[in-house]
């Protein structure tokens, strides 16, 4: 008894511990890059003309004078307390800056996945049905254009026919409900493609398996088969390989934001790096970057949640002495 | 681990006991089989795949497209004219030269442009692809061949590569590092080592334990020639799959980079530049925001064709679960 609820609690945490120790090898990559990076960074911070003795209070008051592990010790320790420096353009925490554009991105990358996912389910499901026919090809050809257009133009295609030819919707910015179509859209685009491969495989894979054969031969009808047993099963897959595609989405919808000037994380990041505020895309990264891994732990915990098999598995192969 | 100095003797045992080991290693991959002949294989496998003749085609007819260009006509991507600036296609200059795709704000021809703009997306992505290839295989073979700390460090750094926002880094580490080509290639090449690495692992896993590297064992041929000679061909055909298909990712991300304003310096025609500067001048002129991205669509869309093709062709067990 004691020991299966030990390992349920390993089987909760573990994850977790997981997770945070690849937050940590985030965090000394970022360091390590800013770090190595060539250029002063405290002449950018004063400017020019300012006097050495400035310069050494500056140093001493940055912990540059520390050596390496200490810099990295101290950076990591702010970052746990939720200091990630002062954003030199904005004159304010970094993470302040951050947690304020970050909304706007939930909000765009919310919007887009629902728009994702109710165009690539259906298609998902439509070319694993009709493998190989006309609507597998059509789809088929979807996705290669939706996977090899880039964001970038993707959006001033849409903003070309959308914005200044039918003058339907604003071609970029905030304000009213109708600016976040088209970036909406765009990054929908960007993410249908996997969506729309990974459904498609994993209900082929699904709906080889004997509770299928066994549901047709309880004389359910055909949709109902697809639908509630197919489709059912083969989302444990779709949502792990999401999961692990974040990182990538997220690249998408930075991409996308500075297209259309939406005032969210990749907007930010980008205008950071542009304008020379390393601090603040040093924080833009990382938190990005932490984003993703606790929405990839969300997703884990989500695919055991819907598929009660992965847990059970998992327990009996840890009961059983397993790794 | 490096191999010892031999006595001739020894040496033409070697010899021998690959030969003899390559017999039961042809049986694993038609690719470089000695029973078929090679030109028949060649043909029934690859020239009866659609996909690879289609992306080979496509990619063939870009090259050959830009070498025309070079060699037999005076279409120049720099020579600006201030009289010719933002004309429509179709144009006339002075001298006569024909606009077929109109000019740039420099009045540059966009046509040429276009051309030449083909250069720095494939040099960057086929480097990029074989240099993270010799990465990923270099740690991911040793990783699952032997096992233990290293395995553990590799499936971490991959969890770590696979939280971070590629573009975000990327652009991140040449905003501080600067960017040029060689730096474009590193970064994309330090960014995607762990996918390659990832999947030569799970090759060298299934070959650690086959039959044909336990008589390499007996026949006394040293860890490093096993590696080499025998496990390195064997794990090649996934990773040349992944490769082309990481070819086509780059070339969009070298676009993205240039779009950004951080990619190959302005007056180097790339797409991505290209694109950057009809920006400014989307409701002037459509057609410096429209062409430029064609050609990323072509050059992406024609080596993820070829990618996939290569995959069913290489690799039949993956082919037959995602096709």
């Amino acid at each position: 008894m004691t020991r299966d609820l030990l390992s349920r609690a390993t089987l909760v945490l573990r994850p977790i511990l997981k997770a945070l120790l690849v937050m940590l090898g985030v965090l000394v990559l970022v360091f390590t890059i800013m770090r190595f990076a060539p250029g002063d960074p405290i002449s950018t911070l004063l400017g020019e003309g300012a006097s050495n003795q400035d310069y050494n209070v500056a140093r001493q008051r940055l912990g540059l004078d520390l050596p390496v592990w200490k810099q990295l010790f101290q950076y990591l320790t702010n970052v746990a307390t939720g200091d990630f420096g002062m954003s030199i353009v904005h004159r304010r925490p970094a993470i302040d800056v951050v947690l304020q554009a970050f909304p706007a991105t939930m909000l765009l990358g919310s919007v887009a996945f629902a728009i994702a996912v109710m165009l690539a389910v259906p298609m998902g499901i439509a070319s694993a049905v009709w493998r190989e026919e006309t609507a597998d090809r059509v789809i088929g050809i979807f996705v290669l254009i939706a996977q090899t257009v880039p964001p970038f133009w993707g959006g001033i295609m849409l903003i070309h026919i959308f914005s200044l030819n039918l003058h339907l919707l604003p071609t970029s910015g905030t304000g009213s409900w109708q600016h976040i179509i088209l970036p909406a859209v765009t990054l929908a685009l960007y993410q249908v493609a996997t969506i729309i491969r990974t459904l498609r495989s994993s209900m082929l894979e699904v709906l080889k398996e004997d509770y299928i054969r066994t549901a047709r031969a309880k004389g359910l009808g055909r949709w109902r088969i697809i639908l509630r047993h197919g489709l059912g099963n083969a989302l444990g897959p779709v949502i792990t390989i999401l999961g692990l595609q974040l990182g990538a989405m997220f690249s998408g919808a930075i991409v996308t934001e500075a297209v259309f000037a939406w005032p969210g994380l990749g907007s930010l990041g980008l205008g950071a790096l542009l304008t020379r505020d390393y601090t603040l895309a040093q924080a833009v990264v990382a938190f990005t970057a932490m984003l993703v891994v606790a929405f990839n732990l969300l997703a884990d915990a989500l695919v055991s949640f819907i598929d009660p098999r992965i847990r059970d598995s998992a327990l009996s192969s840890r009961n059983a002495g397993g790794r | 681990m490096a191999e010892a100095p031999r006595s001739p003797q020894a040496s033409r045992t070697n010899v021998v006991a690959d030969r003899a080991m390559a017999a039961p290693t042809d049986m694993h991959l038609p690719m470089t089989a000695a029973a078929p002949p090679r030109k028949a294989v060649f043909r029934s496998k690859y020239l009866a795949n659609t996909r690879l003749k289609i992306g080979l085609l496509i990619i063939a007819m870009l090259i050959a497209v830009f070498a025309i260009a070079v060699f037999f006509t005076d279409l120049d991507p720099y020579r600006q004219s201030l009289l010719m600036r933002l004309k429509p296609p179709g144009s006339f200059g002075r001298d006569g030269h024909h606009y077929l795709l109109g000019t740039d704000q420099f009045g540059r021809d966009v046509l040429a442009r276009l051309i030449y703009g083909i250069r720095v997306p494939l040099t960057v992505a086929l480097l990029s692809a074989v240099l993270g290839a010799v990465l990923g295989l270099a740690i991911g073979l040793p990783a699952g061949y032997f096992g233990g700390p290293l395995d553990g460090l590799l499936s971490y750094v991959v969890d770590v590569q696979l939280s971070l926002p590629f573009i975000l880094i990327a652009l991140f580490v040449l905003a501080l590092f600067g960017s040029s080509v060689p730096n474009i290639i590193l970064v994309f090449a330090s960014l995607s080592w762990p996918i390659v690495a990832r999947v030569a692992r799970v090759s060298a896993r299934q070959l650690r334990s086959s039959l044909f590297i336990e008589a390499c064992k007996a026949a006394g041929l040293s860890t490093t020639r096993i590696l080499l000679r025998h496990v390195v061909p064997n794990a090649l055909p996934p990773v040349i799959a992944i490769m082309a298909v990481q070819v086509s990712q780059f070339v969009i991300a070298e676009s993205s980079l240039g779009f950004f304003g951080l990619g190959v310096a302005p007056p180097e025609p790339t797409w991505g530049n290209m694109l950057a500067d009809g920006r400014d001048y989307m409701s002037q002129a459509w057609w410096m925001n429209v062409f430029p991205g064609l050609g990323i669509v072509l050059l992406a869309g024609a080596a993820n064709i070829f990618g996939e093709g290569l995959r069913e062709v290489l690799d039949p067990r993956e082919g037959n679960a995602d096709v």
